[in-house]
């Protein structure tokens, strides 16, 4: 959105943003040759760091999908992790140690081998609280953090006292805790390898990062014009098929006018012009489930919404098709507590989510009716949501007789840590969202739910609730999903929140461009799979 | 105009200066809100990290002892860094030749339109080119418009972004240029049509001076110090980056950074611009009353 | 040869900004009496343009029901963005709204802005100003500098800042925060008036005859002062017109439930190019408003210029 920073893409009512990884092809397969060479162009939104361990936002996350590999990707279908630069991943059996073989033969892009030191080194220098990196909160769970962040202080050691490595290509991850979701954790940004050019010059490492990935960079970054990548030549793993990449950077609309008159290949659509491209442009539209679950949050430390059927009631009485065909058109109306490409999400879970005036006011009457005005709050800067907002407050006031209110809070204030959100000052629901770090259910569960969650603003407490999700913790991850989904059906009846819809994650291109795909479990463009139609090499046929 | 008023001007700017730096610094400190916070999206930042960046850049420290920071900063030449480590200094290094470019675009088809406008409609009174000077259409709406007539649809020029060299800066200085050619336009037929009223002017052409040549030579003298001033108000109006143009052409500009820093609570690099933006409107103001001076020997200021 | 054609030295010309180079042409004699100045506009086509249009403009922003045929209020999400046609003259905006009907409410909101605006810009000028100039020493150092830092602070830049303080607002803040940038200019164009009329003959002699400077002030310095002051005025609303639109599309400035063509344009942005309807209403009433001021700042001009149309004032 024009001025807003943190977008996923132009358009798009999301400010919020992390990324989950993936890297691309599963490992090893060989591809059939398709067609080498050519240089496409791809939008990007201005990232704020291009280390992996200090960038949380999508406009990093896509960099780094092309500068890196990841320890593990996703499986298509059941989004489970999958080795990619990794080899093994093997769980010990009281669930704490996890013993970690990657690829031997790898090499940064300036030629230094990527060894198990490169990935505890960098994993250390991200934990060390001193650092103040952006996802020092990620290695929480390995055994030595606390050692690391002290309350006051400096820490004593720079070392995670739960990593070792045991050899050129081996290390073992002890946790403070089992969890059975670690694996999904390490497709992750924050768990890639650094070669020792960065520990030399962090801040030159960040104009012109080094990684291992299928593409290097191609001079340093020019901010807020353009990232350029080059294929690098000698990667061990399966090769773009571009020779070039550019992540052209751009705000506001002026990406999607770009694409239109032929200048920009391929770019991400959102709600304001996804109509259009439905019509202009179908053939080469994309619309596929994206990471991100859109919701609207309750103050349940508030008295009017403490009853479980007003909650309901207010859930039932949105007609969120209609908002979406009118406004939010990139969205499909939510059905459980997470998106689709996630493990364990299961279909039309969320009976309370289907729309039904009756239902809902009978629910609003057996729940003892709304008293006084309801506050609709939501993050300023975003016309396109703002309108949304305003259709939502206008469906509770002519469905369910509520008095409504708008309030549009600064972005500083909404996403502070001091602001009203993190310090349960709010007075009604407000517009929330959770894009995953890792397709896992229980990421969608723990840290919103859970008593302990980082992220538990609206004060949910159910004891049953965080025992089931520490049972599952536990498990194997096989048998973690079931007892996960436990805990969804306890808050899809409580409905501590409302789910609203899920972000496609859409893509449009012109014919310069072929196999335009996205990774999957995460909400990223496949960089090395673009082929570039008319590139020297083999003619076309898609791997 | 003496030399002790040239320096007493000079002396001046200081107090105006740091005033000007002390407004803006007060108004981006009373912003509510978290600049750390928002580094991390909605997710939270470990308390490690948080106190780490807060530290580091001074936000821990009450108002007044983060000017000084300033201050001690301003006067070893360091404008300080963003919160993701940039100096400001390299950013507006980068940004600078970009809104200098379009300001020039600008500037020159405001002074070559402008005047052109103006003297047609002063020589050629009452007809309909001296109501089509006062056409007005704000930048927003132009921009757009040629955005999509030129860029989308005839695909003549480029739509947004630096990528495509001088080309690039066409349509964005038109868009600011064409409205400021007109308003120059309108003030300079007025001060034209007045002087051409002057009793001197149309003694001068009794007497048998070809009033091509009047016009041209002393007329428009004349008129020289109002439009000199407002040429002087207008690029340094332009050097502060045109907000509105940048960000509907994607131009990673002085104007476009301001935006961003204001939205991200970037303390450091609003200041930075605005401070920019006053000394070249300061200087800049001097500069034009300098030259008015010695276009018109009648102007005094003791 | 040049010298002969310079006017004759009769004014103290200090050009410091826009205004004064506006609104003072090189040369100014003493002003004509307000019956010249009636009868000046009357002759003038563009004032009756401009008259017309603003008057249309008031209309709308006193008694929007005159014109309007629907319920601006009445969205249905359903007739989301539908074309313009016979049930709704500018098609329907993406909550519903009957898009005519939010156009002609905009009206009132640019005009309250354009209003609050220049008569605060008026009564600070007027006071600062003539202050400033009329005492001279210290107290015109200290009005003058503290207008100079506001004034080094470009308009946009500045308002942005503090309306993301208040992170937006109604039509009265805007207005005022409009105003914290823009009164800097007037002031100073008031100060320059009274400067050159501090020394006119008139003003002398009334001295001589006993009268205070307050009493000079208000009775004979003042009243050629604001001639000029109202031809500025007009510009201003036409600027402030345009810069509350400006702030607002840039996200800082009025936000729902107010009406305003600011926030119709942010809107029509994020549809632009597909739905250019959206964006194409509220330009063209903008454009309108704003002209409008424009034409009437000029004719003003024009009438109180007595050099202008030939006469000799």
């Amino acid at each position: 959105m024009r001025g807003s920073l943190r977008v996923l893409a132009i358009g798009l009512s999301l400010a919020f943003v992390a990324a989950a990884c993936s890297s691309n092809s599963s490992g090893g397969a060989s591809e059939s040759p398709g067609q080498q060479g050519g240089t496409y162009s791809f939008y990007n939104g201005e990232p704020n760091h291009l280390i992996p361990q200090n960038d949380y936002e999508s406009a990093g996350t896509q960099a780094f999908q092309g500068l890196w590999t990841r320890l593990v990707d996703f499986d298509p279908t059941t989004y489970k992790p999958v080795p990619a630069q990794a080899d093994s991943i093997t769980q010990s059996s009281d669930g704490l140690t996890y013993d970690i073989t990657i690829k031997s033969g790898w090499t940064f892009h300036d030629g230094t081998p990527v060894t198990a030191q490169s990935y505890v080194d960098a994993w250390n220098y991200a934990a060390y609280g001193p650092n103040g990196y952006i996802l020092n909160f990620f290695f929480d769970k390995i055994e030595g953090y606390d050692a690391l962040n002290p309350s006051s202080g400096t820490p004593k050691t720079k070392e995670l006292s739960g990593l070792k490595v045991n050899g050129t290509n081996e290390f073992t991850v002890t946790l403070t805790h089992p969890f059975s979701q670690f694996e999904y954790t390490l497709g992750f940004d924050a768990f890639d390898p650094l070669p020792k050019a960065f520990f030399d010059d962090p801040k030159a490492f960040d104009e012109q990062p080094i990684g291992d990935g299928p593409y290097m960079m191609d001079g340093k970054w020019q901010h807020d014009q353009t990232i350029n990548l080059q294929r690098y030549p000698d990667y061990a793993g399966t090769p773009g098929f571009a020779d070039k990449v550019e992540l052209r950077i751009y705000q506001g609309d002026a990406a999607w006018l770009d694409f239109q008159a032929g200048n920009l290949d391929i770019t991400l659509v959102g709600s304001d012009h996804l109509n259009e491209a439905r019509k202009s442009y179908s053939d080469t539209l994309s619309e596929e489930p994206g990471a991100t679950l859109l919701y609207l949050n309750l103050p349940l430390y508030q008295p009017q919404y403490q009853n479980k059927d007003v909650r309901q009631a207010l859930s039932l009485a949105i007609d969120r098709q209609a908002v979406m065909n009118a406004i939010l058109v990139a969205e499909t109306p939510a059905d459980d507590f997470m998106p689709p490409p996630v493990t364990g999400y299961r279909q039309g879970a969320c009976q309370y989510c289907q729309f039904n005036v009756d239902l809902a006011k009978q629910k609003l009457q057996e729940g003892g009716g709304f008293n006084g005005t309801l506050t609709l709050n939501f993050y300023a800067d975003d016309t396109t949501l703002e309108q949304a907002m305003e259709a939502v407050a206008n469906q509770w006031h002519d469905n369910l007789g509520i008095t409504t209110k708008l309030n549009a809070i600064p972005q500083n204030t909404y996403f502070s840590g001091s602001g009203p959100i993190y310090t349960k000052k709010m007075t009604g629901p407000w517009w929330d969202g959770w894009t995953e770090d890792y397709p896992s259910i229980q990421d969608f569960l723990e840290p919103i739910y859970g008593a302990n969650g980082g992220y538990n603003t609206s004060g949910y407490l159910n004891k049953t609730f965080d025992q089931t999700l520490d049972t599952a913790n536990q498990q194997s991850l096989e048998a973690s999903i079931p007892t996960y989904q436990q805990a969804d059906d306890m808050i899809l009846e409580d409905m501590p929140a409302i789910p609203w819809g899920y972000l496609g994650f859409n893509t449009v291109h012109d014919d310069n461009v072929t196999n335009v795909v996205k990774v999957p479990g995460l909400d990223e463009l496949d960089l090395s799979k673009v082929q570039v139609v008319g590139a020297s090499g083999a003619s076309a046929s898609a791997s | 105009m003496s030399k002790r008023y040239l320096i007493r001007r000079l002396l001046l700017v200081v107090p105006v200066l740091l005033g000007t730096i002390l407004i803006v610094f007060a108004l981006v400190f009373l912003t509510p809100g978290d600049p750390v916070n928002r580094l991390a999206g909605n997710k939270p930042l470990a308390p490690s990290t948080y106190n780490e960046i807060r530290t580091r850049y001074h936000l821990d420290q009450p108002f007044v002892v983060q000017y000084f920071y300033y201050l001690d900063g301003l006067a070893h030449g360091d404008l300080g860094a963003t919160f993701t480590g940039r100096d400001v200094t390299d950013i507006l290094k980068e940004r600078f030749p970009v809104t200098l470019k379009l300001t020039l675009g600008a500037f020159a088809i405001e002074v070559v339109l402008g005047l052109l406008l103006a003297v047609v409609a002063a020589v050629k009174r009452r007809t309909l080119l001296d109501s089509a000077i006062l056409v007005f259409t704000p930048v927003i709406v132009l921009g757009f418009v040629l955005q999509y007539v030129f860029g989308v649809k005839l695909h003549w020029l480029p739509v947004a972004g630096i990528r495509d060299g001088p080309s690039s800066y066409i349509l964005p200085s038109l868009t600011l240029g064409l409205g400021l050619a007109a308003s120059l336009g309108r003030l300079a037929r007025s001060n034209v049509l007045d002087n051409m009223a002057g009793e001197h002017i149309r003694a001068a052409i009794a007497r048998g001076l070809p009033r091509r040549r009047v016009v041209g030579r002393h007329v428009l003298k004349n008129s020289l110090v109002p439009i000199v001033t407002i040429l002087g108000l207008d690029f340094a109006y332009l050097m502060g980056g045109a907000v509105i143009t940048e960000t509907i052409f994607n131009l990673p500009g002085l104007g476009y950074s301001l935006i961003t820093g204001i939205k991200t609570q970037n303390g450091p690099l609003v200041v930075g611009l605005v401070t920019l933006s006053a000394i070249i409107f300061v200087f800049t103001n001097l500069f034009v009353d300098l030259l008015c001076a010695r276009i018109d020997p009648r102007i005094s200021y003791e | 040869m040049s010298d002969d054609l310079l006017p004759p030295p009769d004014t103290e010309v200090k050009p410091h900004s826009m205004t004064e180079a506006l609104a003072l042409p090189t040369g100014a004699k003493q002003l004509t009496l307000w019956g010249d100045v009636w009868r000046k506009l009357k002759r003038d086509k563009r004032f009756y343009v401009a008259a017309f249009l603003i008057a249309i403009f008031v209309l709308m922003a006193i008694a929007p029901f005159l014109f309007l045929t629907k319920d601006p209020n009445a969205c249905p999400i359903s007739d989301s963005t539908l074309p313009m046609s016979k049930q709704h003259w500018f098609g329907t905006d993406i909550l519903g709204c009957d898009y005519y009907s939010r156009v002609i409410y905009g009206a009132r909101t640019s005009l309250e802005v354009g209003l609050i605006v220049s008569s605060l810009s008026i009564v600070i000028a007027l006071s600062f100003g003539a202050a400033a100039g009329y005492f001279g020493g210290w107290v015109d150092t200290v009005i003058s500098r503290w207008a100079d830092i506001w004034f080094s602070i470009p308009t946009i830049l500045g308002a942005l800042l503090v309306l993301t303080l208040f992170n937006g607002g109604g039509p009265v803040l805007v207005s005022l925060v409009i105003v914290m940038f823009a009164w800097p200019d007037m002031t100073r164009l008031v100060r320059s008036t009274v400067i050159s009329g501090k020394s006119r003959g008139y003003v002398r002699a009334a001295r001589t005859m006993g009268s205070r400077g307050r009493r000079i002030l208000r009775r004979h310095v003042l009243p050629n002062g604001i001639a000029p002051v109202l031809v500025f005025a007009a510009y201003v609303v036409g600027s402030s017109v345009g810069a509350e639109a400006g702030l607002t599309f840039l996200g800082v400035g009025l936000r729902l439930p107010t009406i305003s063509w600011g926030l119709q344009l942010a809107v029509a942005d994020t549809r632009f190019p597909e739905d250019a309807y959206l964006m194409f209403w509220p330009s063209l009433f903008l454009c309108l408003l704003i002209g409008a001021f424009i034409l009437l700042g000029e004719s003003l001009r024009d009438a109180m210029d007595p050099k202008l149309f030939g006469g000799d004032g």
